[in-house]
């Protein structure tokens, strides 16, 4: 590593998948990092610089900014044992995708465990093989406040990274979550060899319905035209854009009844957005036809032919969803 | 507030404005003369708006800066601008006479319990015994915790905004408390009457002129409240800053000057005071009935109820009116409620007994590290008012949590959702305007929509969403009906709703509307209409 720069926020990385390991090994070539995870990691991928811990007290202590790189799954968990350590001039920076039951984003999960304000999400086309490489990668980081950006920024100087800022972070979040959905319905349309016209249209479709929620939720209507909503849903070649895009797949050649199929199928977070979604959705009177279609094929109450026929047949109304959005008091 | 402190807080005004004024300028490159002139330009609009106090002597003011500004140059543009916040300080400025706080302390309670317990003037004249104003105005919830608060810090009171006569019943409510005065926003209206006024005045009330739109004068009246914090002196502003119109529970707040708690704050940290800390306490006003309420929803119902109208010719202005809305009220030994919640710190933290900030996870932490980098604890405005706008947050949930129902509320809701159920298709705005198809509804609807809705909020009560009148608990549904209807029939112009045999009828469908709103943003069941 050549000499740290000066001033970097002290920070450890909490994770053990390729997201916690990519970040370890590209931005300890910028300053001490500290990698804390629960199972042993392959010494190749990571610097020898890294520091390595297993405790998320040990990892908390003395750190500034702290990058949670753990799927949703895991997040709560992780949160809670951390809110036992963190300080409230922390900066916290997760990579989590998805809802809890209730339609609870990743942020408020934060928020509820612990004690930390200056939140952030990062995200944007997934390209963790392309920035080991030093290849040019863009990416999203969203928060309402100005730290995590300029954190993030001082570790990223000099990296070809194109870091975009937002804040909304509600808006960028649900975009995140309805990728996953997305995903298994243009599976579904791969599965039934619809054709690509079809993935353009289940993402407009996708597009209007996370705009319609998210708003609703309080996030900002530009957002889903700009790159945070466009390019995460849009179907993903990373990897959990490529889960979803085989398991949609999968759906339509086995069917949800399938035993394995079913036994992995309530894991996925696009899974549990859809469910979810279409919850938050109903309750607060919205209409979010993708959404219920792809519900209606997990649930078996639908094939998959007829749920994307329903929706195929509806016209997309983006622009209309915006102007009443734009025109709200 | 003490001689000293007051010097210190005005000359401290003057400077940090100026200061901040010219920081500002100085990073937009933007000359002192526009500022200048923007004040003279929102002063000329000022004018036609409305007639204030001193509005001879404030026009001959800035004709002299218009004259002056027009020649002066850099040396007197800066002696402008420190003329017009000198100006501007001295409109906003309070006073607290402890003379005058202890005529009105001793004063004040008997002739107001007088009026609220429907005494005449020949039983106060002869001394009899008057009802104890505890028995009208109940003050309940966290006392205890504002007591102890008040020990450990600084304390802003920020309550819900109903009527003008909340000014009156939190000023008793403090009293009851034995609690020293707050320091508190008047509306400069209420100023034009020379007694109120000179009680206003030396009570330790400023002038807030709502209508006065200059940045400059925004900064003065922020700034100034700021600094009465950094001195220690407790303050109360609504939140909501005007009274609600529709009737329903504050969910847009202004916290300009409810944010003024964190800058404060900050400083406080920063010359190490040694009480820097700052609390926050909401509070929750409820009337069985509102004495503008006709206005109120009217002002709502034009969509003219923007912050931009104040209305300063209500029912309050007129002295009879008010007397008969509080002796018919309270002749009939109705309550107002004020709740207080738990206190927070100015980030929205829930604190402890101690003034110690709460972690989501109930442990205690630094909230002084919210503002920290580094261990340099740092003003950075961006970051500062995301902080702010979560202390909205908790705001609106413990209004919500301590919002109490009464009769009238649950009532009018009843009513109203049959209203709505008999014509699914209306939006409640042409359910108001128009009315529907059935112009009364069987007394045994709206009993069971009653009994239903009860049944719903003394759930949710239960799981502390809200806080029920303590008769909505145990009363039988036709008593809480009946009370309902016997309290519109008192005062307003016409009933909200009256019943007629064993019918009810919706005679004033807007006052309905608005008394219904209390239960707004709670998720309640719809009624159901009778078939027959």
């Amino acid at each position: 590593m050549s000499a740290p720069r000066e001033g970097l926020p002290r920070l450890t990385i909490v994770g053990t998948g390729p997201i916690a390991t990519t970040l370890a090994q590209v931005l300890g070539q910028a300053g001490p990092v500290t990698l804390c995870t629960d199972r042993p990691v392959d010494a190749h991928v990571i610097p020898s610089d890294v520091k390595l811990e297993h405790t998320l007290q040990a990892a908390c202590l003395g750190a500034e900014m702290l990058v949670l790189a753990v799927p949703l799954a895991k997040l709560r968990h992780v949160a809670r044992e951390l809110g036992q350590y963190t300080t409230a001039d922390q900066v916290i920076i997760h990579t989590a995708r998805g809802v809890e039951p209730g339609f609870v984003l990743p942020h408020a999960i934060l928020r509820a465990e612990t004690c930390v304000r200056q939140i952030a999400v990062l995200n944007g086309p997934h390209a963790g093989k392309d920035l080991a490489r030093g290849k040019p990668v863009a990416t999203i980081l969203a928060s309402r406040f100005p730290a995590p950006f300029l954190a993030a920024q001082a570790w990223l100087a000099g990296m070809p990274v194109m870091l975009h800022k937002s804040c909304d972070i509600i808006g960028v979040e649900v975009a995140n979550a309805f990728a996953g959905v997305v995903s298994l319905a243009v599976g579904m349309a791969h599965g039934l060899d619809l054709g690509e016209s079809v993935r353009g249209v289940l993402f407009g479709h996708g597009l209007t319905e996370a705009a319609r929620l998210g708003c609703a939720l309080g996030a900002e209507a530009e957002t889903f035209t700009t790159l945070a909503g466009v390019s995460e849903l849009m179907p993903a070649s990373s990897p959990l854009g490529m889960q979803h895009l085989s398991r949609g797949e999968e759906i339509v050649k086995v069917g949800v009844h399938d035993a394995a199929l079913s036994a992995v199928l309530p894991q996925l977070q696009g899974v549990v957005t859809c469910y979810e979604a279409q919850a938050r959705g109903a309750a607060l009177g919205l209409e979010l036809p993708l959404m219920t279609a792809v519900r209606n094929v997990l649930t078996g109450q639908s094939t998959p032919a007829v749920a994307l026929e329903s929706v195929l047949d509806l016209g997309l109304d983006f622009g209309r969803v915006l102007a009443r959005l734009e025109m709200r008091p | 507030m003490r001689r000293e402190d007051q010097h210190r807080i005005l000359a401290g005004v003057e400077s940090r404005v100026i200061n901040a004024v010219f920081s500002e300028c100085a990073q937009q490159q933007k000359p002192i003369e526009e500022v200048l002139a923007d004040c003279v330009y929102q002063q000329r609009r000022r004018a036609k708006d409305g007639r204030r106090r001193h509005q001879r002597q404030s026009e001959l003011f800035w004709d002299g800066v218009q004259r002056r500004l027009g020649r002066a140059d850099d040396a007197e543009q800066r002696q402008l601008l420190s003329q017009v916040v000198g100006n501007y300080i001295a409109e906003v400025r309070g006073n607290f006479d402890p003379r005058v706080y202890k005529i009105a302390r001793r004063a004040l309670p008997p002739l107001v319990s007088a009026l609220l317990t429907a005494s005449s003037p020949k039983r106060l004249a002869s001394r009899a015994e008057l009802a104890p104003l505890e028995d009208s105005v109940i003050v309940q919830g966290e006392t205890e915790h504002l007591r102890r608060l008040r020990e450990v810090g600084t304390v802003i009171l920020a309550p819900t905004h109903v009527s003008n006569l909340d000014s009156v019943i939190l000023a008793l409510a403090i009293s009851q408390l034995n609690l020293p005065p707050f320091i508190y926003g008047a509306a400069q209206d209420l100023f034009n009457n020379p007694l109120l006024s000179f009680f206003l005045h030396n009570l330790g009330a400023y002038t807030v002129d709502r209508l006065n739109q200059d940045p400059v004068y925004k900064r003065v009246l922020k700034t100034y409240a700021m600094l009465t914090l950094e001195h220690g002196y407790d303050n109360l502003f609504f939140p909501g800053g005007v009274r609600s119109r529709s009737g329903a529970v504050e969910k847009r707040l202004k916290l300009g000057l409810v944010g003024t708690s964190i800058p404060a704050y900050i400083h406080n940290l920063q010359r190490h005071a040694v009480r820097p800390k700052l609390f926050v306490v909401p509070a929750t006003l409820s009337y069985q009935l509102v004495l503008e309420a006709e206005t109120l929803i009217d002002d709502f119902l034009q969509d003219v109820g923007k912050s931009r109208y104040i209305i300063t010719d209500d029912e309050f202005s007129r002295p009879r009116r008010v007397f008969d809305f509080v002796s018919q009220l309270f002749g009939m030994d109705s309550k107002i409620y004020l709740t207080l919640s738990r206190g927070l710190d100015p980030f929205g933290n829930p604190v402890d007994e101690d003034g110690e900030s709460l972690a989501p996870s109930g442990k205690i932490f630094d909230c002084s590290r919210h503002v920290m980098w580094r261990g340099v604890v740092q003003e950075v405005p961006e970051r500062d008012r995301e902080y702010t706008h979560d202390l909205g947050d908790s705001l609106r949930a413990a209004y919500s949590r301590d919002n109490v129902l009464q009769a009238t509320h649950v009532s009018a809701y009843a009513i109203f959702s049959l209203m709505r159920a008999s014509q699914p298709q209306a939006d409640w705005l042409r359910l108001i305007r128009i009315g529907n198809t059935t112009e009364s509804y069987a007394l045994k609807d709206v009993y069971n929509a009653t009994q239903r809705l009860l049944q719903a909020l003394k759930a949710l009560e239960q799981s502390g969403r809200l806080r029920l009148a303590p008769v909505l608990r145990t009363a039988a549904v036709e008593d809480v009906v009946s009370d309902g209807l016997r309290h519109f029939a008192i005062y307003h112009a016409q009933p909200a709703a009256k019943r007629r045999g064993d019918r009810i009828f919706p005679l004033d469908r807007a006052l309905l509307f608005y008394y219904q709103n209390r239960l707004d943003g709670y998720v309640l069941p719809p009624a159901q209409v009778s078939v027959a």
